[in-house]
């Protein structure tokens, strides 16, 4: 090609390249994504019975139960026209202290409800930090519609609005019988309060 | 007209503009009106305060000195009974001097503690587990490690501070931090030494 004809492609491949970049950006603009799309989180799924790290805690659902009467350590005992949710995990802190801010379930109808306020649970306040290497076992407790029990995955992340962090996602086991069956059982559950669990557990914060 | 290589050529004619990319992202992060750096910078502590020969560390309106670090003895307000802890997990209770350089409730009230151990994890201070437990059996109740002075103190007092820590049993304190978060990223870092290790 002659020193003429190099300085023609060059000009029509740049001007080729900034109309690229001019449709693209249209192109990028008119997606339009809603705001839950451009801040939404980013999700770790995990199961029952082991442990799902995020980046600042790592998390074991033990087991879930439902309740139609539940209790606290007073005595005190709430009832409810849906029905109760205790899930028993463990939790503990990766390096630094860390709350759970954020703890719902979410049905497969995309409804979520948050974790109960009616009862004090004390892990999702501001004032309980997780620690490194020290486990906590706790019960979250939810009150959700009946026909929404079986069907709930359980949702957490450090901070009260997740977007944009990360969330351990896990599937509930809670077998439509077994709701059934709570609810025709009138004794109440007695929610337990977090505790320290110590070395009785083998976690991946146990030795960094 | 002399031939003019091909070889590299786009790379070998804007090789200069890509260099002056590198300064010009640099200036548009130290220019922006949002401060990026300087967030970043004063999101952690990274700036250790340096402590004088005999310890002492002046910070945010007063003088700090580590006293010691040893195993907590939590006691129970009431019955004077040890507070018991789960296998694996132990107490320690960290002792600072202070010397109030300015009225007292102004220096460094809302402090946080950290106790960082050796394998880096940094644990805060105040524990859910140990809060209203009485610090030894004739010690003061133990709620929060912000920083308070004793009622009565003034300027120029010398008074101590306490902190709890619950931590894994094999974790050992090699540093202690206090911060204040409108002074990050300036903070106070205590080596924790043999001789004040309990």
């Amino acid at each position: 090609m002659t020193g003429f004809g190099r300085r023609v492609a060059s000009g029509v491949g740049t001007l080729a390249l900034l109309a690229a970049v001019v449709v693209s950006t249209g192109v990028i603009g008119e997606q339009r994504l809603s705001t839950d799309e451009r801040y939404r989180e980013f999700t770790v799924t995990g199961e029952t019975g082991t442990w799902v790290s995020t980046d600042t805690f790592h998390v074991e659902v033990r087991s879930t139960q439902a309740a139609g009467v539940v209790a606290d350590q007073s005595g005190w005992q709430y009832q409810t026209s849906g029905v109760w949710l205790l899930v028993e995990v463990r939790l503990v802190a990766r390096t630094e202290p860390t709350t759970i801010g954020y703890a719902a379930v979410r049905d497969d109808r995309g409804r979520t409800w948050r974790a109960t306020d009616r009862l004090e649970q004390p892990l999702l306040h501001w004032s309980y930090p997780l620690q490194p290497g020290l486990p906590v076992a706790a019960t979250l407790v939810f009150e959700v519609p009946t026909d929404a029990a079986s069907s709930l995955t359980l949702r957490l992340s450090k901070r009260a609005d997740p977007r944009m962090r990360l969330v351990v996602q896990i599937p509930l086991r809670v077998p439509a019988t077994q709701v059934t069956a709570a609810l025709a059982d009138p004794e109440p559950t007695v929610v337990e309060p977090p505790r320290l669990v110590g070395e009785d557990v083998d976690h991946p914060g146990w030795r960094p | 007209m002399a031939a003019v290589s091909t070889r590299g050529g786009w790379w070998r004619r804007n090789w200069w503009a890509l260099l002056a990319l590198l300064p010009v992202l640099a200036a548009m992060v130290l220019v922006s009106p949002e401060q990026p750096h300087q967030v970043w910078r004063s999101a952690q502590p990274r700036e250790p305060v340096a402590a004088t020969a005999d310890g002492w560390v002046r910070y945010a309106g007063a003088r700090l000195r580590l006293r010691h670090v040893h195993p907590a003895d939590l006691r129970d307000p009431v019955t004077g009974r040890e507070v018991s802890l789960p296998a694996g997990v132990r107490a320690w209770q960290v002792t600072v001097e202070v010397e109030w350089l300015v009225e007292p409730y102004q220096a460094l009230p809302g402090c946080q503690w950290w106790l960082v151990d050796q394998y880096g994890r940094r644990y805060g201070a105040d524990a859910y587990e140990v809060r209203g437990a009485q610090l030894g059996v004739d010690g003061p109740t133990y709620w929060a490690s912000e920083c308070l002075p004793e009622e009565r103190d003034t300027v120029g007092d010398v008074g101590l501070l306490h902190a709890v820590f619950l931590v894994p049993a094999e974790a050992r304190p090699e540093v202690i931090q206090v911060t204040l978060r409108d002074r990050l990223p300036r903070y106070v870092r205590f080596d924790v030494a043999e001789s004040t290790r309990a």
